[in-house]
């Protein structure tokens, strides 16, 4: 499971992108991808490669958090802010059921700050399920 | 003054004659010299295309030789080159999976060994089982277009530039009919393609293609004194992973894996008032081993006529001289013969006076012994993993004749009077039959296109300011070629009907019957199961199926309709008469069912015929008008199956049956859908018999050598462009189809380049089907964005 966080911006609010990312890295240092000049022009940011769904929420609430002020700093420049979490074959093949719950709070929290959010199923085969290895 | 006149006169008129040779002698030099120019310029430049074509394609030496020794390198292009198809057993083995760009897991693995048994590698194959799980992601992943199909045409025969304008210009008509009419065809076929989807699509009926693909099978490869394995069939696979589950290692697939064909050559003799068959040989092969490979079946005439004709003077015994023989070659290699008699004495009680001497004494004598020949024919059967046996038979001599032998009627053997012609015949016949099971390589089928045009070439002489046929016309090459073509016409048809692929991969036995006379080839072909009736010396006319077609068709097209017989039909015969229609048959034809009065110009035994099948439940579609002769043809529908058939009087068509490899339910889909292939495949035919009508025009000089020479030249150096442009469209396609499988793997398998893509990538798309809550990738995005990557630097995405 990998989880981003995007800003894309309208041609408007293209000459933002650098300060916002600037003042990102002082939220999540590291973390921050390259600018993209799009279209749409873009940056993003990884939130987490956590195994489990909870974790990502959790991640999610502190980013919220902790990046309060550049997310509203983008909405107010006509900036999206679009979270996007790639759901991997490891993650629900061999699984009878798999779930992604999303309590109240976290709602709450994407919708207060304007940030929209979808999954995304990828894919694939897990490497390490079914298959095993005879290196010569 | 005056006296000298006449002597100027004769003087003039001497001149004259002793010049005009000179005159026409130069006349031909220069045009020998043209003609010569021309040949010799085509024979050079189709020389330059043979040898620009990529072998590799359709060679599997060439193509080991392009691959080199590297085993991740042989094992990525079988892997990503070659197609998943799903279907049981070894049907097409290395030769006809390279051929035909695609595979099951048992070919793709004969592929892939062969390939490293040519770069020096020790291997073996591994026979295991695949989960429903690992045969979903084999077969169940995206499937680009087929790189492999493409336009067919004839751009390189010998034409005059009228011909050859006429022939584009029918050419273009044929397909922009083909295109309406199925265009229409797939507003109408909602029946059909309901039927064809549910059966491999309907859960409930256990997908059986499943069952096919069950057995699983792949490679090992020895490195450093260890057994690697090398899983073909798996698109994100890696060399030493293992997806089958536990195998058995073994050096030959067990003989239960294999198709095959056998051959069976028959002869039916009347004895006892009854016609009773014989084999006349049996000759067994794996269907793989058939690939690509020229098959033919001649006859071979007894030394001496009068031996034969002693031989049945004396009873049926064999005569002095060598006995007449049925051949069948491969690669013109003898595999198999048998003796054949024609001149053996009549059926006691007078049943049958055969003529010549043996029928004459045989007759006289009251109660001689020996049967007689009544039909000559063979036999083939198609026998494989997964599916019943399919038996198609074909007749080269059939002196019953369609209607009595439908009808039973013994009557008519007692009247026939000689064998002659009946041995006349077969002594003009030879079959080809091209076993094939999978699609043409159109890469190949120009390879054989410009060596049968190179040879045709290379045996015209000039001479005298004309061109003569002085050398082997590529007789045996021809008919491939035309068979092959007919492949090729017939999967893009299937493809356009069916909307179901895995009915493409139906095997199929294509039977080439080639005639030669006076240096003269003609040519027919059809698929399978379908009877040449014996016909009695007829003066040399197009044959006579195209006559049929072509009468059919234009006296369809040109009566008005003004009933529909058909309407009342219940589905899915509902369905196939419509699609008939749409192909332009039902329009004027007339629909008869049982207690329906038939026309009164049908001769009686025929008319017999057809009462009978209506009375069975089948509905007999006749043309509007009916041709004079045997070449009146027929259509029966089969109102419960919705089958549909296609028969002729004169026993040149006698209906189609085809079967899919899988078996079951789809069988009875994939003969409806045939049926409706056939009339489109029969407009096509009358295209490439025009080769064969150019070629003896140009034998027998019916046309100008020049005009023709200089029509095929210019044909020749237009089919240049053509020829290019159609490769480089190949090299496309297929470069783009790698470059989509690369991507594909590597988005299933890279962790790195999949986390980029969410990341980096994705936000820029637009993604395409199904809308915001389904939506999808085209194949061309994921290669984008494999390639971004890779010019980033596969970066790494923190």
């Amino acid at each position: 499971m990998y989880t981003v966080i995007r800003f894309l911006a309208e041609e408007s609010g293209e000459a933002l992108l650098p300060t916002l990312k600037a003042r990102l890295q002082g939220v999540s240092p590291g973390e921050s991808g390259e600018l993209h000049p799009g279209p749409p022009p873009r940056f993003s940011v990884s939130l987490s490669r956590a195994r489990t769904w909870e974790e990502h929420l959790a991640a999610l609430l502190s980013f919220l958090a902790r990046g309060a002020e550049v997310i509203a700093t983008a909405r107010a420049s006509g900036i999206r802010v679009h979270m996007d979490t790639a759901v991997e074959p490891g993650d629900y093949q061999g699984r009878m059921l798999t779930c992604f719950p999303v309590p109240l709070e976290h709602l709450r929290a994407l919708s207060d700050q304007g940030v929209s959010f979808e999954l995304s199923f990828y894919a694939g085969r897990a490497r390490r399920r079914g298959a095993k290895t005879r290196k010569a | 003054m005056r006296s000298t006149r006449p002597l100027a006169s004769l003087l003039a008129v001497l001149v004259l004659v002793a010049t005009c040779p000179t005159a026409v002698r130069a006349q031909n030099v220069d045009r020998d010299k043209r003609l010569r120019e021309v040949t010799e310029g085509s024979i050079a430049l189709l020389e330059r295309y043979l040898a620009a074509i990529d072998r590799s394609e359709f060679e599997l030496d060439a193509l080991a030789k392009t691959l080199g020794k590297d085993v991740s390198e042989i094992y990525t292009f079988v892997s990503c080159g070659i197609r998943n198809q799903a279907y049981a057993g070894a049907l097409r083995g290395a030769a006809g999976c390279l051929r035909s760009g695609a595979g099951n897991s048992v070919d793709k693995s004969m592929l892939l060994r062969s390939l490293l048994d040519r770069a020096g590698y020790s291997t073996r194959l591994v026979v295991g089982e695949a989960g429903d799980e690992l045969l979903d992601d084999i077969y169940g992943c995206t499937q680009v277009a087929d790189p492999y199909r493409g336009d067919l045409d004839f751009p390189y025969s010998i034409e005059s530039a009228t011909i050859q304008a006429e022939r584009t210009r029918a050419l273009h008509e044929m397909e922009r009919r083909l295109d309406t009419r199925l265009g229409v065809l797939r507003k109408i076929l909602g029946p059909i393609e309901e039927g064809l989807s549910g059966a491999v699509e309907n859960e409930a009926t256990g997908r059986p293609w499943r069952a096919d693909a069950r057995r699983h099978v792949w490679v090992q490869v020895e490195r450093d004194g260890k057994w690697m394995d090398l899983d073909p069939s798996c698109l994100w696979g890696e060399t030493g992973e293992v997806y089958g589950g536990e195998g058995r290692a073994v050096q030959a697939l067990p003989d239960e894996l294999w198709h095959t064909v056998t051959l069976r050559g028959i002869e039916e003799c009347f004895e006892g008032g009854k016609s009773l068959p014989r084999e006349i040989f049996l000759w067994r092969t794996r269907a793989c081993d058939l690939a690509g490979r020229a098959l033919v079946l001649s006859w071979r005439k007894g030394s001496a006529g009068g031996a034969a004709a002693l031989g049945g003077a004396l009873g049926g015994a064999p005569g002095g001289g060598e006995a007449s023989r049925l051949v069948l070659r491969l690669d013109g290699e003898q595999v198999a013969t048998g003796a054949l008699d024609f001149h053996r004495s009549g059926a006691s009680g007078g049943g049958l006076g055969l003529g010549g001497l043996g029928g004459l004494a045989g007759g006289s004598g009251g109660g001689a012994s020996g049967p007689s020949t009544v039909a000559v024919g063979i036999e083939a059967i198609l026998e494989g993993p997964g599916r019943e046996p399919l038996t198609a038979r074909r007749y080269l001599v059939d002196r019953w004749g369609f209607a009595a032998r439908a009808m039973g009627d013994l009557e008519a053997l007692k009247r026939l009077r000689s064998d002659d012609g009946a041995a006349d015949a077969l002594e003009h016949t030879a079959l080809c039959f091209a076993c094939e099971p999978g699609s043409i390589n159109p890469a190949e089928l120009q390879a054989r296109t410009l060596t049968a045009a190179l040879e045709s070439w290379r045996a015209l002489a000039v001479q005298n300011g004309r061109l003569h046929i002085a050398g082997r016309l590529p007789g045996d090459a021809s008919a491939r070629l035309l068979g092959d073509a007919y492949y090729h016409l017939y999967d893009r048809t299937w493809e356009r009907l069916s909307p179901v692929e895995r009915y493409a991969t139906s095997p199929r036995l294509v039977m080439v019957r080639l005639r030669r006379s006076a240096g003269r080839v003609r040519m027919d072909f059809d698929v399978t199961h379908e009877a040449l009736r014996y016909r009695p010396r007829q003066p040399e006319v197009a044959p006579a199926r195209w006559r049929f077609m072509a009468g059919l068709l234009s006296a369809i097209a040109e009566e008005e309709i003004t009933t529909d017989p058909l309407a009342s039909l219940p589905r899915p015969a509902y369905g196939a008469a419509r699609a008939l229609e749409a192909l332009g048959v039902g329009t004027t034809a007339r629909g008869f069912s049982a207690g329906a009065e038939l026309p009164k110009a049908l001769p009686a035994a025929l008319r017999g015929y057809l009462s009978s099948a209506a009375t069975g439940g089948k509905t007999i579609v006749l043309p509007g008008e009916l041709p004079a002769g045997d070449s009146l043809g027929w259509f029966e529908l089969d109102s419960e199956s919705g089958d549909l058939r296609a028969w002729m009087a004169d026993g040149l068509h006698s209906g189609t049956e085809y079967g899919s490899i899988t078996g079951g339910k789809g069988e009875e889909d994939t003969a409806e859908a045939s049926g409706l292939g056939n009339a489109a495949r029969g407009i096509y035919r009358c295209a490439a018999q025009h080769l064969d009508t150019v070629l003896e025009a140009v034998a027998t000089g019916s046309i100008d050598p020049l005009d023709a020479a200089l029509g095929a030249a210019e044909c020749v150096a237009n089919a240049k462009d053509a020829n290019v442009k159609r490769k480089l469209e190949r090299q496309a396609r297929r470069e783009l189809e790698k470059r989509i499988k690369r991507a594909e793997r590597e988005f299933r398998r890279n962790d790195d380049f999949r986390r980029w893509f969410h990341r980096e990538f994705k936000p820029g798309q637009v993604v395409s089907g199904g809308g915001r809550h389904n939506p999808d990738l085209k194949p061309e995005q994921l290669a984008d964005a494999l390639d971004l990557w890779e010019r980033l630097g596969r970066p790494f995405v923190k």
